[in-house]
């Protein structure tokens, strides 16, 4: 978005209190203000958790306001794993009634299913827009994969691959119940690859996790890779024979469009904006059935013609829908409502 | 794959298909993921009712979480005690709250309790490094006499006079830093006795949440038991019944077992009696073939004994041919002469006798040596002893009990037997042979007799004893040994009417040519007085020849 911005002749700057990205430079945000002097000045919030000061921030900026809704996981399920992270939700889902109804000049949502929480909340809907989330998959398509990951891997045993943080509502017991009916029903030549940081171990939720895991007997057959390079991940997508996404809440998945983009099948539990995001382009679930989830992947592993065919519809609905050149625009287009 | 191959896919199709395979795997999965985990969730204290709904009541304990530092209340002015009461990762955490009013970040917060653990930053360090921070300064949070450590720590870093006013200062707070240890302490004992107090009712409500369960654990364990007791029957039954059919196998084994053991022993028995049946046919055999031959014999010497009385007949029938050729003197008178020749020598004999025969109890001492032999073919009658001079010999077998008379020509002799009351009659040996009937006579004994018989009358005298014997019969002749030099050079010839000595071997030779067997010959009386001592050659041979047995005995027996 901030390149998108700087292509399009913006000065454009970054804030935040914490976070560093990537070669970017990050202004802290005791900054903004002094940034933000014009009338046509555009502040663009990224809101996904609670950060109190935005409230007088928005009151006491004069400048246009944009808030780019990536949605709020509800805090119930960091209950009893994680108190602040709990905490940060309960906030920042506390916060949504206040901002929806900022009377900002523009509503941003990663996805349909964000924007009717915009406009339920009482944000204007003419106002409001879907605009998916950037992605860094042209920058997976340059890079070259990490070999290390595609060696270890490329031993014959099938992938079954989900990418995502770490975090008590990605639903991972949910797909380790459904890969441990595949595994022991279907085919014991399979892994489970759990990519994203978090799951380490250190984490009261990621503990319990390993727990599980090794619970049902399958110490072996499931990897938590952690946090990985870009080199890496891509790794892991060029492994993975399918793709699979349990997640019980979800402003948009980012992951699925990167799936879809390295044409792997696809199956996944239909909540929140997921079906929105994978459309008819892989086999979303709209029960919590573990065994459907085992059932699908063995469907996929055993017909080629299936596999291909998910792959394939992946790949179209990424190219028709969620390139960056199309969020682009739709974000230029949102944007051009500011004018 | 292409536009049509995605046009092919039937998403719809593929989903109720799968469906399906979902419905049929879940009645017949090997392992129950979704129990392991429920299960899990449980006994992590995460009461989740099930692992793929909604993870609303994931890890929702019914405890709140154990906090040893009170709750954080949000102001917008602290004093610095507000914060400093607080230790450890509640006071970092608070501190962010406070002044930067929001969670810290992970680094963040790492980085400072770390600092504060191993003693590098104090409390008041971090406060005033957060507080002072470009994020604290946008906050602009108030905290009262927190400008103060600032305005020292800068005035710490002047060279030399730094460290001075440093030492003062510390100095000077000293007092200040006592107090902040006791209240630290005092902190410290109540948040222990907080923490205590929290066990306790944690304690108490799991007890009593216990005490709750226990009902209805009681219910699951009676039903868990009677499932128990019924799966165990159950196993008991498949047990019993197995060990049944294995009875029943073990015992079908042991039945063939016997009847192949009853059908060897059977073909063994077989076997035996087969042998048996040979072993008793040739034992007939042998017993046919030794009566055959005991036959043979038999029927052997009966022709021998038959040809002896052929010669006889014919002896005579020549005795009565030449009697009718013409003769001097008549019949009656030849008998006459003969019969009164055969008297003259009497007396002399006798009185001979009695010089050289010896003691009448020697003699008699020699004889019973011969008494074993009539008993041992049982012989009690019908003896007849000839030439029995006294009758020694009639006196030891009387005395045994055994019925025998005797025959002398000596008339002499004869009286002195009758005397003896020992029954004897005079006659000629082989006439009165010739006047017994054929198989009539037990025994036959002639003690020193022979050897005053010319050869022909001694063939004619065993041919009479051969025929006179009984089958089983035995002839007992005694006569002097010439084997020892004495009696055959001189001893034998003491007796003048003796004719020839016979040597034993041919005195046996006779016995059997004329028809009898088993013939022994028996040497008797050796003389013992006189004997060399020693075991030599020289002593063997003196003692052979010269001082040998002076008489020896010949047994004959009739088949």
């Amino acid at each position: 978005m901030y390149d998108v911005l700087r292509r399009q002749g913006n000065n454009a700057r970054l804030f935040s209190e914490t976070r560093s990205l990537g070669n970017y430079e990050i202004f802290d945000v005791s900054g903004i203000k002094r940034f933000l002097k014009g009338a046509d000045d555009v502040l663009i919030y990224h809101y996904s958790v609670g950060w109190s000061p935005i409230l007088s921030l928005l009151r006491e900026l004069k400048c246009r306001k944009a808030i780019k809704y990536h949605n709020v996981t509800p805090a119930k399920f960091f209950m009893g794993f994680s108190s602040s992270d709990q905490r940060l939700c309960e906030d920042g889902r506390a916060q949504l009634g206040h901002l929806a109804q900022s009377q900002c000049d523009l509503y941003l949502a990663d996805s349909t299913f964000n924007k009717n929480e915009l406009v339920a909340e009482g944000a204007s809907d003419a106002r409001s827009f879907v605009v998916p989330p950037f992605h860094h998959i042209d920058r997976l398509a340059t890079i070259t994969a990490d070999e290390a990951v595609l060696k270890k891997y490329s031993d014959g045993t099938a992938n079954i691959l989900t990418v995502g943080r770490v975090t008590p509502n990605k639903g991972h017991l949910a797909l380790i119940e459904g890969f441990a009916s595949y595994y022991y029903n279907c085919n014991r030549n399979s892994r489970l690859i759990i990519v994203g940081k978090g799951g380490e171990g250190f984490s009261p939720y990621s503990k319990l996790l390993h727990l599980a895991v090794c619970s049902v007997g399958l110490k072996d057959a499931v990897v938590f890779s952690g946090g990985v390079s870009d080199e890496a991940l891509k790794a892991y997508y060029l492994v993975a024979d399918a793709f699979v996404m349990a997640s019980e809440h979800e402003g948009f998945c980012v992951p699925l469009v990167e799936a879809m983009s390295m044409k792997l099948p696809i199956t996944a539990f239909a909540s929140t904006a997921i079906p929105e995001t994978l459309g008819d382009a892989g086999l979303a679930w709209p029960e919590r059935d573990p065994f459907l989830i085992a059932e699908s992947i063995d469907l996929i592993l055993r017909e080629n013609s299936v596999k291909t065919a998910l792959g394939l519809r992946g790949r179209q609905r990424y190219e028709a829908m969620f390139t960056n050149q199309i969020i682009e625009s739709s974000f230029l287009r949102a944007l051009s409502c500011l004018q | 794959m292409n536009e049509n191959g995605n046009q092919a896919l039937d998403l719809a199709q593929l989903m109720a298909r799968i469906r399906e395979d979902a419905e049929k795997r879940k009645s017949n999965s090997p392992v129950d993921a979704s129990a392991i985990l429920t299960d899990l969730l449980k006994t992590e204290g995460r009461f989740a009712t099930s692992i793929s709904s909604s993870a609303t009541s994931l890890g929702a304990s019914s405890f709140p979480a154990l906090a040893l530092e009170s709750e954080f209340e949000a102001r917008e002015h602290y004093q610095l005690e507000d914060l400093l009461v607080l230790n450890d990762e509640a006071f970092v955490r608070n501190a962010y709250r406070a002044i930067l009013k929001r969670e810290p970040d992970d680094s963040g917060f790492a980085k400072y309790l770390e600092n504060l653990r191993d003693g590098r930053r104090s409390k008041v360090d971090i406060l005033t490094s957060l507080r002072f921070s470009p994020e604290g300064r946008l906050r602009d949070v108030k905290v009262s006499r927190l400008d103060r450590p600032l305005l020292f720590k800068k005035l710490y870093n002047v060279p030399v006079l730094g460290y001075l006013i440093e030492r003062l200062v510390g100095i000077i707070r000293l007092p200040a830093l006592i107090t902040d240890h006791r209240r630290l302490e005092a902190h410290l004992t109540a948040r222990y006795e907080h923490l205590a107090a929290q066990i306790n009712v944690r304690d108490a409500s799991f007890f009593s949440r216990l005490d709750e369960s226990d009902a209805n654990l009681s219910e699951r364990l009676v039903k868990a038991i009677a499932e128990l007791s019924e799966l165990y029957k159950k196993v008991a039954d498949l047990h019993h019944q197995q060990l049944k059919a294995l009875i029943r196998e073990q015992h079908e084994i042991n039945e063939d077992r016997n009847r192949l053991k009853a059908d060897i022993s059977a073909q063994l028995d077989a076997i035996q009696d087969q042998f048996k049946r040979q072993a008793a046919a040739q034992e007939s055999q042998a017993a046919e073939l030794h009566e055959l031959s005991t036959k043979m014999d038999t029927s052997l010497q009966k022709s021998r004994m038959e040809l002896v009385l052929q010669e006889r007949r014919l002896s005579l029938l020549l005795e009565e041919a030449r009697k009718r050729l013409p003769q001097p003197f008549e019949p009656d008178q030849m008998q006459i002469l003969s019969t009164e020749k055969d008297h003259l020598l009497d007396s002399l004999y006798c009185s001979l006798e009695d010089q050289f025969r010896g003691t009448r109890e020697d003699i008699k001492e020699k004889a019973r040596s011969y008494l074993p032999m009539l008993r041992d073919a049982s012989i009690t009658t019908d003896i007849v002893d000839i030439g029995c001079g006294r009758g020694e010999w009639l006196e030891v077998l009387k005395e045994a009990g055994l019925a025998a008379r005797g025959i002398d020509i000596s008339r002499v002799m004869i009286e002195d037997c009758q005397r003896r009351g020992l029954p004897a009659a005079a006659g000629e040996a082989i006439t009165y042979l010739r006047s017994q009937a054929d198989n009539s006579l037990s025994a036959i004994t002639a003690f020193h007799f022979v050897e005053h018989l010319p050869l022909e009358t001694l063939i004619s005298f065993l041919d009479e004893i051969a025929r006179t014997l009984k089958p089983g019969g035995v002839v007992i002749l005694e006569t002097p040994n010439p084997e020892n030099i004495l009696v055959g050079a001189c001893n034998f010839y003491l007796d003048p009417t003796h004719k020839n000595p016979i040597p034993s071997q041919t005195m046996q030779f006779l016995l059997e040519s004329r028809g009898l067997c088993r013939v022994e010959v028996l040497k008797s009386y050796p003389m013992t007085s006189a004997i060399l001592k020693g075991d030599d050659e020289v002593a063997k041979f003196v003692n052979h020849y010269f001082f040998g047995p002076m008489d020896y005995g010949i047994l004959g027996r009739k088949v």
